[in-house]
């Protein structure tokens, strides 16, 4: 065939295309001048062209083309020869969809029109949904806009199977649409605009769409954009229309998980709010390539638990991975970073910083879990973009720090709790936001550097547990050890801001201290304390937070020497600069009064006590944490006192206080149990005390993990009673695991290692073990010496015991505490 | 061959010296062909190339950053458009001889649809030689938009003609290419 042919052919061929199709025989005849080989030729042409428009001819570029269809949706055949369906002559099948067949049907009288049939699998079996479906499709019919596609008709066939009759939109998916013409973000933002109006258009009409995802949004050859299956899914579904459904199994398909928000999986009502976190997802979508969530199984509590509980990846990150896309049959196509970007006419590098920031604020925004705090219309949605392509200030911002704390905090809360990492964050979470709040309140004056300061520890914090992924953190203890290094590591470097630097040092000391690694935390809390003077001088209120502070570390490491008159100067510098009224000034007194109930001052600790619990009561509300910490502490002195009658409905009311303020499943919960089992027990009540302690130690096991203080607490106190109850082996096992974990955890001369030893010893002493529990009194008042003097309680306790033990023995006990000098 | 050159090349071609044509087109092949056997051996059975993203990641490759610009890109593409054909062309050849030699293996249907299309392929190359002696440029707008996937857009730019050219070439080819197809099963 010669050049010039061809172009006569493709000069009559571009000009038929011209004309309507039912004048374009008229026009040939005429231009072909009676060569019927053209005259074929040209109609083979147009045909072939009518053709290739309907099955897609070379629509993809090869070999996608090819790619192998999925065997489900080849099943089923096509339309039977000349099938009707009302006045609709089926011409073939177009799609299949959770709901139903899609048909390309054509329309005879009184005008020719093609159309979308949708044919419905399921069958309307009532009068009462018929109707429904009938009232539902009025309104739907009612919607008039540019960019939706109409609905024209609708009925049910004679078989029961209710069908819609749309207007036949002919285009590819707004996805496909966009990366085949490799539109820039701008272009895409301004599509997806349009796509937001006509869903306000909807909403201001009643209707949701409720099922929004690229293939309901398709851009015509002309590139309109037209969205289909406005409110269908809910026509569709009859059992949707009377209410909303959980999520099931056969609706999941229905609804599309991943572009189903939060309320539409759990099942809730949806407002206007669920079509704009769907629109969220196709704008992240079509902003990254990427979706926002991944499901591994599909399964529905899978898919619940993702889209109710996970923070989606920002767009701008995203856009550095490549996605893999896995087919039904297992197949799976990886698109790299780069050609995701290149799709978006840009490098991974560009696309990157043009999406961090507002862009992706925007759709984060849209993608919050809380409908209340999306977009409020699909139509602010559009404007706030529209303010970013005008380079104006966009509404959405970033959530909090603060808020993204709170939500950790909230997501972990029924997490395993022997995650230290969790502990961790939540102390320092706590600790931080204190400190923030104290500050405000203290420095009135300097309130802005002071909140400067406190926002840029909680940055600091926030950066640490960011960089390791906080979803991967939960149950691995090693994980919170390794966080803390790190950050004693990065506030090495902060030695130019020495405040922001001792603020650091002294939270992460706190955190140390919990999880009782007292070596480091008197470390780092010395050193923020030097430098809090060093910056600060004496008299400030930091500096004797830093006092207390470390003095309560001491206290725990068995220290009292050290500690008193560190948590003596903390109370004074407390009150003269604070006033006698002050939440700082009760932990003064709290603190002190734990320090001295320790040493056995029971007379000297009392009255701090009470005092510290009167003022927390007044100062913060009788329901406060602080408030049940109080109360339980005096219960415990009084119990030390001896003083059974008074300590035991002060005990319940701390653990009522626990147990309404973190339910059963608490650390506190479990502490506040141990310490009533042991007035109880005093009391002869050891049914009850028994099942606490067990209780207790069975929850901090746990929720703590094997190696904690507050565990080898509860063994110590189960074999107590298991002794006096006469289970000697029992007794032993409890008390020899409870010894080795303080043995561990605590320097040697650490006083619960000498009660220990002491309680251990008492167990041998009745199994007949005379020379084991004589070696362990021994080193117990050796232990005891070395920090009390001769009359204090835990040496007499000692000496008794010897004398009981060389009784039994029938040997004659040496003299105490003398006889024993090291 | 180092980035340099292959920018060099580039703007040789935009000078209009046709054989720097030759010469990215024996460079650009190379590295496609290398870049399309590591997707396929990362595969399993029945998967098919990206072309497509083939050969943005060649450019992404082969060009020197500093030189990626709008001009570069589009003359590339309109290079990688032809290897790409002649990559996707000899792969389904020597599938296409392998299926002769008799090896009977039980095919899955996701194969059994590749194979066929690439049979398709084969028959639309066959095509394309014999358009090209009536208009040389619908088989470049058919390299462009069927092999390299690349849009109306890119591929004006690529050739250097309009879009109005490219989507009236384009309605005319593939509507040609139809009646070829079509004509070749009847006679059968």
């Amino acid at each position: 065939m010669s050049q010039e042919h061809a172009d006569r052919l493709q000069r009559l061929f571009k000009a038929a295309l011209l004309h309507p199709p039912d004048e374009r025989a008229t026009f040939l005849a005429a231009a072909c001048q009676g060569d019927a080989a053209l005259l074929a030729q040209l109609e083979a042409l147009l045909a072939a062209d009518a053709e290739a428009d309907a099955d897609g001819f070379l629509g993809q570029p090869a070999p996608l083309a090819v790619a192998p269809i999925s065997p489900e949706s080849e099943a089923g055949t096509g339309p039977a020869r000349d099938e009707w369906i009302g006045p609709y002559r089926l011409v073939r099948r177009i799609g299949r969809g959770g709901m139903g067949l899609v048909y390309l049907a054509q329309r005879e009288v009184p005008f020719r029109q093609q159309v979308a049939l949708k044919l419905l699998r399921a069958g309307m079996d009532t009068e009462e949904m018929h109707r429904r479906f009938e009232m539902e499709r009025q309104i739907l019919a009612a919607l008039g806009h540019p960019h939706i596609a109409h609905l024209l008709d609708g009925g049910v066939t004679d078989d029961g199977r209710p069908y819609l009759v749309m207007e036949y939109v002919e285009g590819r998916s707004l996805n496909t649409h966009c990366d085949d013409e490799r539109l820039s973000i701008e272009q895409r933002l301004r599509l997806f605009q349009t796509v937001c109006r006509a869903v306000h258009y909807a909403h201001q009409n009643l209707v949701l769409h409720r099922d929004l995802k690229p293939s309901n949004i398709l851009v015509t050859t002309e590139g309109v954009v037209k969205l289909l299956d406005f409110g269908v899914a809910k026509l569709l579904n009859p059992t949707l229309v009377g209410g909303e459904q959980p999520l099931t199994r056969t609706n999941v398909r229905v609804m599309t998980p991943e572009y189903a928000s939060p309320e539409q999986v759990r099942g809730e009502a949806l407002t206007t709010a669920s079509d704009v976190y769907s629109l969220g997802v196709l704008l992240y979508e079509l902003l990254t390539g990427h979706r926002p969530y991944r499901f591994k199984s599909g399964a529905t509590p899978e898919v619940a638990r993702v889209v109710c509980e996970q923070e989606p990846v920002r767009p701008s990150t995203q856009v550095t991975t490549e996605r893999t896309i896995v087919y039904h049959d297992g197949r799976t196509e990886t698109m790299s970073a780069a050609q995701l970007a290149a799709a978006r006419s840009a490098s991974v590098e560009r696309l990157r910083r043009r999406l961090q920031g507002d862009l992706d604020n925007i759709v984060l925004m849209a993608l919050r879990k809380e409908p209340n705090r999306r977009y409020a219309s699909a139509e602010q949605f559009a404007e706030d973009i529209e303010r970013f392509l005008r380079e104006e200030p966009v509404v959405a911002h970033r959530d909090s720090r603060r808020y993204r704390l709170q939500k950790f905090v909230a997501r972990h809360r029924n997490a395993v709790w022997a995650s230290a990492a969790f502990v961790v964050l939540l102390i320092a979470f706590g600790i931080a936001m204190s400190v923030q709040s104290a500050r405000v309140q203290r420095h009135a004056d300097n309130a802005e550097a002071a909140l400067g300061r406190s926002e840029a520890v909680t940055a600091f914090l926030m950066e640490l547990f960011e960089a390791s992924d906080p979803y991967e953190v939960a149950g691995d203890t090693l994980t919170s050890f390794e966080l803390l290094a790190r950050g004693v590591e990065r506030a090495e470097e902060l030695s130019d801001d020495p405040d922001v630097q001792a603020e650091v040092l002294h939270v992460i000391g706190v955190v140390y201290e919990r999880l009782s690694q007292h070596d480091q935390a008197e470390r780092l809390l010395r050193r923020a304390l030097v430098l809090r003077r060093e910056a600060l001088g004496d008299d400030h209120a930091d500096v004797a937070t830093s006092m207390n502070q470390l003095a309560w570390v001491l206290r725990k490491e068995g220290n009292y020497d050290a500690a008193e008159p560190l948590m003596r100067e903390a109370l004074a510098t407390r009150r003269r600069l604070l006033g006698n009224e002050h939440t700082d000034v009760a932990t003064s007194l709290n603190d002190l009064g734990s320090l001295l109930k320790d040493q056995g001052d029971y007379a000297a600790a009392e009255p701090l006590m009470r005092e510290a619990l009167t003022m927390r009561r007044r100062l913060l509300g009788p329901d406060a944490h602080q408030v049940a910490v109080s109360v339980g502490n005096l219960g415990l002195l009084l119990w030390n006192k001896g003083d059974f009658e008074e300590a035991e409905p002060l005990l319940r009311e701390a653990l009522a206080m626990q147990q309404a303020r973190w339910g059963d499943d608490h650390p506190d919960t479990a502490t506040m149990m141990a310490n009533l089992a042991l007035v109880l027990e005093d009391q002869g009540h050891l049914a009850e005390a028994e099942s606490l302690y067990v209780g207790a130690l069975a929850l901090e096991r746990r929720l703590l993990g094997e190696e904690h203080l507050s565990v080898a607490v509860g063994h110590n106190n189960l074999a107590g009673l298991l002794r006096n109850k006469g289970d000697y082996a029992a007794a032993e096992q409890h008390q020899r695991a409870g010894l080795a974990i303080w043995e561990k955890l605590l320097n040697a001369n650490h006083p619960y290692v000498g009660i220990g030893k002491t309680n251990l010893a008492r167990i041998l002493r009745a199994t007949g073990d005379y020379a084991a529990a004589d070696a362990l009194l021994h080193d117990a008042l050796r232990i005891f010496k070395s920090q009390f003097d001769d009359d204090h309680p835990r040496v007499q306790s000692v000496c008794e015991e010897w004398t009981g033990l060389y009784e039994d023995w029938g040997r004659t006990a040496p003299a105490c505490p003398a006889a024993t000098a090291p | 061959m180092p980035g340099e050159a292959i920018t060099q090349l580039l703007h040789a071609l935009e000078a209009g010296q046709h054989d720097a044509f030759e010469q990215l087109l024996a460079e650009v092949y190379d590295e496609l062909r290398v870049l399309a056997r590591a997707q396929l051996r990362n595969e399993r059975a029945g998967h098919t190339l990206n072309t497509t993203s083939l050969v943005h990641e060649a450019y992404l490759k082969l060009v020197e950053h500093r030189e990626k610009n709008w001009t570069n890109r589009a003359h590339f593409f309109g290079v990688a458009a032809t290897a790409m054909r002649r990559i996707l062309v000899d792969y389904a050849r020597s599938r296409d001889t392998h299926k002769r030699r008799g090896e009977k293996v039980g095919l899955t249907q996701a194969e059994a649809l590749e194979e066929v299309s690439l049979h398709e392929l084969l028959e639309i190359d066959d095509a394309l030689a014999g358009m090209q002696a009536m208009n040389p440029r619908w088989v470049r707008v058919v390299e462009c938009r069927f092999f390299a996937g690349l849009s109306i857009k890119e591929t004006a730019a690529a050739l250097g003609i309009s879009t109005s050219t490219v989507t009236d070439d384009w309605r005319m080819a593939r509507a040609w290419l139809k009646v070829e197809l079509g004509a070749g099963s009847s006679n059968e």
